[in-house]
């Protein structure tokens, strides 16, 4: 029944029965013009030609088909426009309505509709291409919805903030009032709530650690797909109650995944009037995609937290590893001079005296020998307290320790050594400052020596501002600071990794500049702030 | 003759020791009294009113540079022979400015320090040989760096070289100068060699005393001294 009312509607049948029809009416208005015709013809040339029948007979025939062809050629000719002025009026004009339409949608206007009517094959072709824009719409619309939700929720690194921004941001899309996310606990079978949203304050307490086997979650853990259930089908979910309290009757449970690893579950609750919405395949199926965004979030702001908290120990540790250092080789050198240092010069006073009370000339000769590599010991370990920790550095400031290095440079290297203070006015730096300043200044200095064949070298130190500022500029040869300091900490720059790194601690920077041919110049500087301990009043260095 | 008075000053028990034995062979010098610290050393001092005092300069912290201050300026007849392992010119440097007139070096201190003393005594300096080289050195040097004089050819800079130097002699990197006047970092190390040779500079220490010279750095701000 349906398909022959179908076929009624169809095209093919209104095409066929307007030729046909048209066809009927030309044959009839032709049949009464060619009687008509016909039959004053026959009278005319009875009268006429009366005498050759055979003759007549012939004529006539080759008149009457004549006649037929003619006739037969433009009936023809006029169905054929009869039918196309149909088919412009019927199809023609309705597919270009259509193409129209067409044309719109191909560039985005995904709202453009075909107009309904009729009930023929454009009509169904329009009503597909409608179902298919309206799809296609909806993909588009979740993909969008999809796309800023990662982005937005991507733009943090913080996880806090990224757990925050994305339980706001779902809630805004489903339109819900209640929700909190979980973490996969650092031991198994817990996880942690991490943020949430309108959640009573018992509830949320009584989730804020779960224990997997008691909560509802925990299934989602597992599987990995989400899940809409009514509320007081579980009662084990230690939230439960508290969200029965609060009228709301559905929860849907969304793992956030990345990469098949379940990181967390993202929790959404709602009252009555939510249930149709939270179960359709389709917001489950969005909601599961939306897990994924927000677990390959997470599981970035992770990464990046837990490098960060490495980064952090790693800097820890090297400060301390620093300042151990140092205070160890303070401490030595102090021993150094202080203890083993005044002993030998007590022996060194007591041979002395010996020396006076012996009469023999070799006696005295062997007493001096021994006095002498007294004295040498002395020297030896007085360097090498100086070398340890230069004790100048503590008691009269970074000036007074550069000076004295500096010096030692140019006469054990025959180095031009240029030593600049600027800004400093006998103040002194904070300890910690001072010292990373010297042990860069000492580290470069090493490193032109040992490197650059330098003639001269400027060392520059200036205060300005909040912050201080160290140059140390050579005029060696210079070298590719690009490809050294590009590549892995090896021996060969690990030295100026170490500078980089003390300047760092600090909070300062270092950068180094070198053309080959052109010398070498390192650049330090060091911020002040937050860093107190300017003693330039009671300093010796303060120039009374 | 009358003896020379001394007080020793020094925080560690053999050295005392060793020095009153090594003083008592001296027919003209009497040790008066002792001091472990910079603060008993200045409360000998007022009381006994010694000759001369042997210092050392490191008791607890760095006592001995405040302990000499303080006994100048109460005492001024009394002399300052400092007792030191430091070898260090910096060290010399403050003692001096402190008012110290002697300078000996532990290491020698069975040789030079009853030299030392009697010299101090008489008004005049002491100092451990090596410094006095040292000391003339510095002399030589900082003669040197007057003389050189750099043709002043400031006036024959183009204006970018002018403001190139200005940012060298402030301590820029290359890069920062190259980033702030849109140049390419070659084009800044071009502009300072030839900014160099131009004013016949040899490193960044000249370049930066010149621009100090030239008042080119009128940021200059330093603070005035012990302003915090």
């Amino acid at each position: 029944m349906g398909t022959r009312r179908k076929y009624y509607h169809s095209l093919r049948f209104k095409i066929t029965l307007g030729l046909l029809l048209s066809v009927m009416v030309i044959m009839a208005v032709t049949s009464y013009v060619r009687y008509v015709s016909f039959r004053d013809y026959m009278m005319e040339s009875l009268e006429s030609a009366a005498g050759n029948r055979e003759q007549f007979v012939e004529s006539q025939m080759a008149s009457y088909v004549r006649s037929r062809v003619i006739l037969s050629v433009s009936t023809l000719i006029v169905i054929l426009l009869v039918s196309d002025l149909m088919l412009s009026r019927v199809v023609v004009g309705r597919l270009k309505q259509f193409l129209g339409v067409v044309e719109q949608v191909g560039p985005g206007n995904l709202e453009a509709r075909v107009a309904a009517g009729g009930h023929d094959e454009i009509a169904e072709l329009a009503a597909a291409f409608n179902r298919m824009t309206e799809e296609l719409q909806r993909q588009t619309e979740k993909l969008s919805t999809l796309n800023t939700l990662a982005v937005t929720v991507g733009q943090s690194l913080n996880l806090e903030e990224v757990l925050h921004t994305a339980l706001r941001e779902v809630l805004d899309l489903t339109r819900l009032e209640t929700g909190w996310i979980n973490l996969r606990g650092e031991e198994g079978g817990k996880s942690h709530m991490r943020a949430s949203r309108g959640l009573p304050e018992g509830a949320a307490l009584a989730h804020a650690d779960c224990t997997w086997d008691q909560c509802i979650c925990a299934g989602v853990f597992g599987s990995g797909r989400p899940q809409v259930f009514r509320i007081e089908q579980r009662p084990p979910c230690p939230a439960a109650e508290y969200l029965q309290t609060e009228g709301l009757a559905f929860r849907a449970c969304v793992p956030l995944k990345s990469k098949d690893l379940v990181l967390g579950v993202m929790s959404l609750a709602g009252d009555a009037s939510s249930s149709p919405w939270m179960f359709t395949e389709d917001s489950l199926e969005m909601l599961t995609a939306i897990g994924r965004q927000i677990g390959v979030a997470v599981e970035n702001a992770s990464l990046y937290e837990e490098l960060h908290q490495k980064e952090m120990l790693r800097r820890q540790m090297l400060e301390r590893m620093i300042t151990l250092q140092e205070d160890e080789r303070r401490r030595i050198a102090r021993e150094l001079h202080d203890q083993t240092g005044q002993r030998l010069t007590s022996t060194i006073m007591t041979l002395g005296l010996l020396e006076e009370t012996i009469r023999t000339p070799e006696g005295r000769a062997y007493v001096r020998d021994v006095r002498d590599t007294a004295a040498q010991i002395l020297k030896e370990i007085r360097d090498l307290a100086l070398v340890l920790r230069p004790s100048v550095l503590d008691d009269l400031g970074l000036l007074a320790a550069l000076r004295h290095c500096l010096k030692g440079y140019q006469s054990r290297y025959r180095l031009l050594v240029d030593l600049q203070v600027l800004g400093l006015d006998g103040k002194r730096l904070p300890p910690e400052v001072e010292t990373a300043l010297f042990r860069i200044t000492e580290e470069a200095l090493t490193n032109v020596v040992q490197h650059a064949q330098a003639r001269s070298v400027t060392v520059l130190l200036e205060h300005r501002g909040s912050s201080v500022m160290l140059i140390v500029e050579d005029d060696g040869k210079g070298f590719d600071v690009a490809r050294v300091m590009d590549s892995r900490p090896h021996e060969g720059n690990l030295g100026l990794y170490g500078m980089r790194e003390r300047a760092s601690l600090l909070g300062g920077t270092l950068t180094i500049e070198s053309t080959p041919g052109r010398g070498t110049a390192v650049f330090v500087r060091i911020p002040l702030e937050g860093k107190e301990g300017e003693r330039g009043e009671d300093s010796p260095a303060g120039g009374r | 003759m009358e003896k020379i008075r001394l007080l020793v000053a020094d925080d560690h028990p053999v050295v005392r020791a060793g020095l009153r034995t090594l003083l008592a062979a001296e027919p003209d010098m009497e040790v008066v009294g002792e001091a472990v610290d910079g603060k008993t050393a200045v409360k000998r001092a007022l009381e006994l009113t010694p000759d001369v005092v042997v210092m050392d300069l490191t008791m607890e912290g760095l006592d001995g540079l405040a302990a000499i201050r303080e006994i100048v300026s109460r005492l001024p007849e009394t002399k300052i022979v400092v007792l030191t392992m430091h070898d260090n010119e910096e060290y010399l440097r403050q003692a001096l400015q402190a008012g110290a007139t002697g300078y000996v070096l532990k290491e020698a201190v069975d040789t030079e320090i009853a030299v030392a003393i009697r010299v101090v005594q008489r008004g005049e300096v002491f100092l451990y040989p090596s410094f006095t080289r040292v000391l003339l050195g510095d002399l030589a040097q900082a003669g040197d760096a007057d003389e050189r004089s750099e043709r002043d050819d400031y006036e024959s800079l183009s204006d970018r070289e002018k403001e190139v130097l200005r940012l060298v002699a402030l301590g820029d990197t290359n890069r920062e100068i190259a980033e702030r006047l849109f140049l390419s970092v070659r084009t800044v190390e071009t502009y300072r060699a030839r900014i160099m040779e131009k004013l016949n500079l040899k490193s960044r220490g000249e370049l930066v005393r010149y621009a100090l010279r030239k008042g080119l750095r009128p940021d200059e701000v330093g603070g005035p001294p012990g302003k915090r």
